[in-house]
């Protein structure tokens, strides 16, 4: 063989094998009508498993709760429901279904569906973290801890169209929860396993599954069985890509509509484009630092209300956060509806004095060297390094920082082993006890071992007034004592930041960061 | 037809291996029976398959925190009952001969982070977008780097020579992200000619597969040139040289095989690793890969998931060095196998 046909016939192997592969690995869908960069690929479709945003917004454009909400005011609006009415007491609701609610595959929606989704939510076999939303339910807590079976849950469909519930004690917002993406109905096929792997998803909201590819795109097509199909876009693509720079590279080019997820380095260069297409909105959720109470220096009050009043946190905002976060002196965001907005304690000199005090009150003279621990990100990191120079300029405290990844950290805060952690709240629902009830004494994720029965009770007496301005007075003092006991430090108020394409309408802004597709129309 | 993954995949890689196992037996006629060979091989990589298993379950289950951990709201029922599902409260060492016993049936277990599919789905899906796109950039990387080797050491002492060496150690030194990051600058939104990420077309290959490709190419460069640069000044090179052959069989004939060496060694490791995909490159491209579980499985305490990807990764460098080891074989009569 010539030496000229032996390259030629290794150079065409060499060449052969590649575009082999790449024949059989390439999938080449043409562009959806809308195409939504959604972060991580979802850990499951299951409604029952929609407990992050990445599930939360597929679902919510699969399904359609009893209630959807207002993209701009968050107001209740009709969903799978056309209307409904409760009892004064606000625990007895009945809702009307509509009556031309169907699923994906043409059959009706009917109350049935509702029971039993919310059945299989609350019944611990199925493992869905949204029962939590239900256990205001009457027997919901029996149900959930074994002692009763799930049909005894208080929801009943006395006929197709009618669903009752009855409430064990009034929930804070009940008509907002029931938006939740969970909270949605279920089409039990004859198998009895809804979500079975291999079968088509049957969804009664706006869009239904089209196809879906690991890692890459979730493919939606119109649920021409709803009725306002026609307003949306034929098709919807899902992303799944966890890179920021990558979606805002694909959004820059037009190939992504909506990004969710934006690299804070950007977010002031793309303001001052000012085409409109970042929205910016403050947000119901707080970013803080738990203190380990269980620590013998910081078992002491004064002590953590040093290391609180010590941080500048107007310069802190300033050196590491995009813009649109406010500095925070309470646990709980000023957007909740109606809520107070408290004024900055910042106070380097009364930190001092506390200091002082404190370390007298503990029989020492210097304050033990301190970990502050925070999961791996740049901007955790940031503000890291910004408390460990302010705490050692203010207080001349050193503060050793223990970055680890977000396993890792949530692990070592539930068993204890830390003194100061990173930490954040996003609320579920526009009521102030979504915060407060966090750092209840039995509450799971309040783990800092702060512990106060007048805590407990001024937030337990509070919640159950009837809403209105009384209510938030006494919701307000309870945070008082909460803030006052330094167990938990808030640093900051987030914003939300999203790209959407000139393209989409009704979008809206709020401080859920919830974006209902019901809402949202194609534009031109 | 159109072929599923398993199928296409243990399609090609079988014809692979019979055209591999039938050429190089035709040459290797001195040597021990090449069955021997493979024999002793395969039992050595299922051998390191249960061992890499054993040390990556351990490792994975001593890290703190487990899969239902990262979730603040989750109740401590419902974390008790998903544990139980799963298997977490049974003894390690009953995981571990359970999950063992799934990889010799290709079953990883249910994906812990991604309920909707097994580990083996998972994996099944990223494997061949990872695998292709590899394909490709080791194309890519042998098609530049051994012809850049070979110039610069014929033209050794000549201007081309320090050109090719210096930019073969930057190729090596600059990472794959930077690279990629001036590729999609220039290519994406400069010159619009490629798009910027996803996957779908061949268009959406070309840049992730080159950015993959430059440091394995600077390697080949490096490696091609100093065995070529040890080989040419020998006597059988010199004696066909003499002879008066034309200097592209000296050096195809006569000088590469022996030079080819260190740069065949080399490739086996490599392709297995570029064919099993990159975090970096797949997360910049929004490339659907296996690269990305690595480590995304690892932070989820995904442990099928991140068991799966260790085994195949394990798998895949055995079987290429057995291949390397093939071709050297091949490429050098000295050599027994």
């Amino acid at each position: 063989m010539g030496v000229v046909t032996r390259i030629a016939g290794w150079g065409a192997l060499a060449v052969v094998i590649p575009v082999l592969l790449l024949a059989l690995a390439l999938r080449h869908p043409p562009r959806a009508d809308f195409v939504v960069g959604n972060g991580n690929e979802p850990k499951s479709l299951d409604p029952a498993e929609a407990s992050a945003l990445p599930e939360g917004r597929v679902v919510r454009f699969l399904f359609e709760p009893l209630i959807v909400l207002d993209n701009s005011t968050l107001e209740p609006l009709p969903g799978a429901a056309a209307s409904w009415e409760s009892t004064a007491d606000g625990l007895a609701w009945t809702f009307h279904l509509r009556s031309n609610g169907y699923w994906s595959d043409g059959h009706p929606v009917v109350a049935r569906d509702f029971v039993n989704a919310f059945r299989r939510l609350v019944d611990p076999a199925t493992g869905s973290r949204a029962a939590a939303y239900l256990l205001d339910v009457t027997n919901a807590r029996e149900i959930r801890s074994g002692k009763l079976s799930a049909d005894k849950l208080g929801i009943a469909a006395p006929s197709p169209s009618v669903l009752m519930m009855t409430l064990e004690r009034r929930p804070a917002d009940w008509l907002r929860t029931l938006a939740f993406p969970a909270l949605v109905p279920v089409s039990i096929p004859a198998s009895g396993i809804p979500f079975e792997n291999g079968k088509p998803l049957i969804s009664n909201g706006p869009f239904r599954v089209a196809s879906r590819t690991p890692r890459d795109r979730i493919r939606l097509e119109r649920n021409s069985f709803h009725r306002d199909a026609s307003r949306w876009p034929a098709s919807v693509d899902i992303l799944a890509c966890d890179s920021a720079s990558t979606l805002l590279n694909m959004f820059l080019t037009g190939d992504v509509d909506w990004v969710t997820d934006i690299p804070p380095a950007v977010i002031a260069p793309l303001s001052r484009r000012n085409d409109g297409t970042l929205r910016a909105a403050p947000m119901s959720g707080t970013y803080f630092i738990r203190v380990n109470t269980r620590r013998r220096a910081l078992g002491n009050r004064h002590i953590r209300a040093a290391l609180d009043l010590s941080i500048d946190r107007r310069a802190m905002a300033a050196a590491a956060l995009p813009g649109g976060e406010l500095p925070a002196s309470g646990l709980v965001a000023p957007l909740t509806d109606g809520w107070r907005s408290l004024a900055l304690r910042d106070n380097v000199a009364r930190a001092r004095e506390l200091l002082k005090q404190g370390l007298k009150e503990e029989g020492l003279t210097e304050l033990p060297p301190l970990e502050y621990a925070y999961n791996t990100l740049d901007l955790h990191q940031t503000i890291a390094e910004v408390l460990q120079r302010q705490w050692q300029e203010a207080l001349g405290i050193r503060v050793r920082l223990s970055r680890m990844e977000n396993a890792s950290l949530l692990a070592a805060v539930r068993s204890g082993d830390f003194d100061l952690a990173r930490g954040s709240w996003i609320a579920d629902h526009l009521d102030p006890t979504t915060f407060l009830d966090v750092f209840l004494s039995d509450a799971p994720n309040n783990q800092t071992g702060f512990a106060d029965q007048d805590y407990d009770r001024a937030v337990k007496a509070a919640a159950a007034l009837p809403p209105g301005a009384q209510r938030l007075a006494a919701l307000a003092l309870a945070e008082d004592r909460l803030i006052a006991a330094s167990a938990v430090i808030p640093l900051y108020h987030y914003a939300s930041y999203n790209l959407v394409s000139p393209r989409v309408d009704g979008f809206g802004s709020n401080p859920l960061d919830l974006h209902f597709p019901q809402g949202i129309t194609k534009g031109r | 037809m159109h072929l599923s993954f398993p199928n296409s995949v243990t399609l090609l890689i079988t014809s692979l291996v019979v055209v591999a196992l039938s050429r190089t037996g035709s040459r290797l006629k001195h040597s021990r029976p090449l069955t021997a060979f493979l024999a002793r091989r395969l039992a050595a990589t299922f051998i390191t398959v249960i061992v890499v298993h054993a040390c990556a379950f351990a490792l994975m289950r001593a890290v703190p925190g487990g899969p239902f951990d990262t979730d603040p709201r989750m109740d401590p029922i419902v974390r008790a009952n998903l544990v139980a599902r799963y298997g977490l409260d049974r003894p390690w060492i009953e995981s571990w001969l359970s999950s063992l016993g799934g990889v010799f049936r290709a079953d990883f277990g249910p994906s812990m982070a991604w309920r909707d599919n097994s580990a083996t789905e998972i994996l099944g899906a990223g494997f061949p977008v990872s695998a292709a796109l590899g394909a490709l950039a080791l194309f890519f990387a042998i098609v530049i780097g051994v012809p850049s080797g070979i110039v610069a050491a014929t033209q050794r002492g000549k201007w081309i020579d320090p050109v090719i060496r210096s930019v073969s150690s930057v190729g090596l030194a600059v990472p794959n992200f930077l690279v990629a990051t001036v590729l999609i600058s220039v290519f994406g939104f400069g010159l619009r000619w490629l798009p910027v990420a996803g996957f779908g077309t061949w268009r959406h290959a070309i840049l992730p597969a080159f950015a993959l490709s430059l440091p394995v190419a600077a390697a080949l460069a490096r490696l091609v040139r100093t065995g070529l640069l040890i080989e040419l000044p020998k006597d059988h090179v010199r004696t066909a040289r003499a002879k008066g052959l034309s200097p592209l069989r000296v050096l195809w004939v006569h000088a590469l095989p022996g030079a080819l060496g260190p740069a065949v060694a080399y490739i086996g490791p490599a392709a297995a690793t570029i064919l099993t995909g990159s975090l970096v490159i797949e997360s910049m491209a929004a490339i659907p890969g296996m690269g990305t579980h690595f480590v995304s499985a690892a932070m989820n305490r995904d442990y099928p998931l991140a068991l799966g990807a260790v085994v195949i990764y394990t798998t895949l460098v055995s079987l290429f060095n057995v291949f390397a080891d093939l071709a050297h074989a091949r490429l050098d009569p000295r050599i027994r196998l």
